[in-house]
């Protein structure tokens, strides 16, 4: 079963190239940051190092005081791949419960969870994220909740919908015949069968997430420095676009590939889910 | 003989925004310890509602009520959720009609069997690992061990149902509602998933309620029989009362209908005439007279209530008997 699934997983065109990809980016967040020696943050002013373009020892080049924009992006990575991947966890967490509470208890309960969803769908996010970034410190845990709080709306209103249809199918019914009570019905048996749907949109929502955070950290409100994210390398860049475009060109190609890649990914993960329903 | 589930008036309603249906009205039975009730009827009679209404495990939308509705003495509708559950699986077990459905598509057999041992058999995993290998061993699952962590779409169909009969059988339940238990599967498998159960039921001295719209299966393992249309009883008595002496002409009627084997009887089919109606519009007077080859003008006000008509215990609710 398992061979079937990834011989599906990879019968998706690009789903090669994304997990090649990502595999990669994986690798270098992990041991990167302890293969390239070298502090990303360090800067020496007496040795006219800054803004170089790509070269033998800056492989991405060096950006205005004179720091390896590769190491920056390496050490970025981990921050960048961290908060889209915690911040999806936390969306998920949010997102099944709500939805489940929703679609098992239905009636009023439903009505006022469903609302609440409308609303906050109706919010311009990063109008609010600016808000309460603004008012709370800006840093990783903050920026992982926040991101996350403001993303699960989607995936709530998928495990209701998915709950909806699996509260009525004979197996739920039949574990109620058994006794079981109305909790472990709904977590064991209904939401391990919600979650397919679920699986495949937080592989496109950690890409979202990764560019959420991209977008707080290029208006300052991400990761503070010295930390750094793909975003906050971007932010840097903004004023240095016209004399080293590099800086702006590796993170931005960064995030932008592994955006890709997580689509590819996630078109994989369903194909290969689908397969076997 | 004690009664150990007594039903008295038992009516359930699904009510949306407009509409209210009755799908079970005014149904009375009882089942005798040890004894095998059959309830037959067409799709759409309300025999898997009046099951559901037993064990209150009805969809949101429907209610039901009952002048009695008690098991082993104890009232079912006015029991607390807790106490439901306990009644659930250890006092009422439940067998439904699409196995492979019944089943959690995303959980081992065994993990099914496990988590039912011990959350409500109150035993160890290990125990419970061993007891369900005895479990499936019981129903003739062959290689009962290894097959434990299985999938429940590598089974057949026929497994499958062997399968949820261990897990019912598990919490060793002294009724069993059998829900159309063989509907799905082809003929030699019905004949042995009803061996099989016929014989739990002997060996655990359980209770069934035994719902099919197959005649034949009825025949076959019920002590007594219930004929079911639209939402009433329409005749209660022993297979022999019912088969070879049918007061009503539904029961006729339906028996009329079992096609015939032998290819030297060409028979035309004696199919009912029309379609059961739709409990929203439910005829007046005797609910059978729309389709009744021998209704009279008088059935169309004649509510009939069940009566006593020839042996001791078979009755029929027709006015013509």
């Amino acid at each position: 079963m398992i061979h079937g699934r990834l011989r599906q997983f990879f019968r998706t065109p690009g789903a090669w190239f994304g997990s090649l990809f990502l595999g990669l980016i994986l690798l270098m967040a992990l041991i990167g940051p302890l293969l390239f020696h070298g502090d990303p943050h360090s800067f020496d002013l007496t040795v006219a190092q800054d803004l170089q373009s790509p070269n033998a020892h800056f492989w991405f080049g060096s950006d205005d005081l004179g720091r390896d924009i590769f190491l920056r992006c390496v050490h970025a990575a981990r921050v960048s791949l961290m908060v889209g991947s915690a911040s999806m966890l936390v969306a998920v967490l949010i997102g099944c419960g709500i939805g489940l509470l929703s679609g098992y208890i239905g009636g009023w309960v439903d009505n006022a969870l469903m609302r609440l969803v409308d609303a906050l769908m109706g919010l311009p996010m990063i109008m609010v994220l600016l808000i309460i970034q603004a008012i709370f410190k800006p840093g990783l845990g903050s920026v992982i909740v926040i991101i996350g709080i403001s993303g699960w709306m989607g995936i709530a209103r998928l495990v209701r919908a998915e709950t909806l249809s699996l509260r009525e199918r004979p197996f739920v019914l039949v574990a109620r015949a058994r006794g079981l009570s109305e909790w472990r019905v709904a977590i064991r048996h209904i939401l391990p069968n919600a979650m397919r749907p679920v699986i495949v949109s937080a592989f496109l929502g950690i890409g979202h997430a990764i560019l959420t955070e991209s977008v707080l950290s290029f208006l300052g409100l991400g990761i503070q420095p010295p930390n750094v994210s793909w975003g906050g390398l971007l932010n840097n860049s903004l004023a240095f676009i016209r004399e080293a475009p590099w800086m702006t060109l590796f993170p931005g190609g960064l995030i932008a590939l592994t955006i890709f890649s997580l689509q590819l990914v996630g078109d994989g993960v369903r194909n290969s889910l689908e397969g076997d329903r | 003989m004690t009664h150990l589930l007594h039903v008295d008036g038992l009516q359930t309603h699904f009510k949306s925004d407009q509409h209210c249906i009755t799908a079970v009205d005014g149904v009375s039975f009882h089942i005798a310890e040890n004894e095998v009730l059959g309830l037959v009827g067409e799709s759409g009679s309300g025999k898997s509602i009046t099951a559901l209404s037993v064990l209150q495990l009805l969809p949101a939308s429907a209610t039901s009520s009952a002048t009695t509705l008690t098991y082993r003495g104890e009232a079912l509708l006015s029991a607390s959720p807790k106490r439901l559950r306990e009644i659930r699986g250890k006092e009422i077990g439940l067998i439904f009609q699409n196995p492979l459905a019944a089943l959690n598509p995303v959980f081992t057999i065994g993990e099914q069997l496990i988590e039912t041992l011990t959350i409500r058999g109150g035993l160890s995993k290990t125990a419970a690992r061993e007891k369900a290998v005895a479990l499936l061993n019981q129903v003739n699952i062959p290689d009962a061990g290894r097959r434990l962590d299985d999938y429940p779409h590598q089974f057949s169909l026929g497994m499958c149902q062997r399968i949820v009969i261990a897990l019912t059988l598990s919490l060793e339940p002294k009724l069993l509602i059998a829900d159309e238990p063989t509907a799905s599967l082809d003929v030699t498998v019905q004949a042995q998933v009803m061996a099989l159960l016929k014989d739990i039921q002997r060996q655990h001295q359980m209770s069934m309620l035994l719902i099919s719209h197959d005649l034949g299966v009825i025949a076959q393992n019920c002590d007594r029989v219930m004929v079911m249309y639209l939402g009433r009883i329409v005749e209660v008595g022993t297979p022999n009362d019912i088969f070879l002496n049918p007061k009503h002409p539904y029961t006729q009627a339906l028996i009329r209908a079992i096609p015939s084997t032998n290819p030297n009887h060409k028979q035309v089919f004696n199919a009912l005439k029309g379609e059961i109606p739709s409990p929203l519009a439910i005829p007046s007077g005797c609910r059978f007279h729309t389709r009744c080859p021998v209704a009279e003008a008088r059935c169309r006000q004649e509510d009939p209530t069940l009566t006593a008509c020839g042996s001791d215990g078979h009755l029929a609710a027709c006015v013509l008997v």
